[in-house]
């Protein structure tokens, strides 16, 4: 076994592990946001609640397999920390700013509602 | 092994990037729920809610910068000796909590501009009322 193989085996499970976590963090406290924008209507916020949280899973599971397509060669162990802790932090931080960006979203909706109101 | 030097740099790195994020953000989102209550002017749950957001965010931003920057690039046909490892190490340990402490920062002007932003949003709706 080579140490290309290696790092995949190592890599998978930890970007899955912080996905999944991340996202079941978010969809539990993003209920209330969407509870605040939609109503009371609770059948519509929990399908789309569900649908975001499909979507979300999606785009970044999707997007950390892709980069294995794009991984260096590896030729000895500490090559294989610097690239996978490299990978890694970009990853994270993509998600980050995409976080980031969710927030300003949230904030600007609800303050329009309450404007309304 | 040649290299074991910057694997003991590695193993010392982690764990005290990873334990400074985590105390950073536990004091700021400790004192930051006073803020957030008075932002959403006492909902609560959505406060907490909103905490709880910010600080994933913290935590996923700052963890993912430690990871980015972990790489010790150290391109000479000498072996490493102790004293390059332990300057190195002070170069990435004291960039990192500087970066921390700018993020902190930054923080703490966005609970700041929400609080007043908040006020503001009070004041118009209180005199739209009188009128």
């Amino acid at each position: 076994m080579n140490y290309n193989i290696i790092s995949y085996i190592i890599y998978l499970p930890i970007i899955l592990f912080i996905t999944i976590k991340v996202g079941w963090l978010f969809y539990k406290n993003g209920e209330l946001f969407l509870i605040n924008i939609l109503g009371n209507n609770f059948t519509q916020i929990r399908n789309v609640n569900n649908l975001l949280l499909t979507g979300y899973y999606l785009v970044n599971i999707g997007y950390s397999i892709l980069t294995i397509s794009y991984w260096d060669k590896i030729n000895h162990s500490i090559e294989l920390i610097n690239v996978m802790s490299s990978t890694l932090g970009k990853i994270i931080i993509l998600l980050a700013l995409l976080h980031y960006n969710n927030i300003f979203w949230l904030k600007h909706l609800t303050k329009s509602n309450i404007l309304k109101q | 092994m040649e290299n074991s030097k910057i694997i003991i740099g590695y193993l010392i790195y982690l764990p005290i990037v990873i334990i400074l994020t985590i105390y950073v953000s536990k004091k700021l989102f400790k004192n930051g729920k006073v803020f957030m209550i008075d932002i959403f002017k006492g909902k609560e749950d959505i406060a907490i809610a909103t905490n709880k957001l910010f600080e994933i965010g913290f935590y996923l931003i700052n963890i993912g910068w430690a990871l980015l920057i972990l790489k010790i690039s150290y391109y000479s046909q000498l072996e490493m000796n102790y004293q390059t490892l332990i300057e190195i190490l002070s170069k990435k340990i004291g960039g990192f909590s500087i970066y921390l402490g700018v993020m902190l920062f930054l923080n703490l002007i966005f609970f700041f501009k929400g609080r007043s932003k908040s006020r503001q949003n009070n004041k118009t709706l209180i005199k739209k009322e009188t009128k």
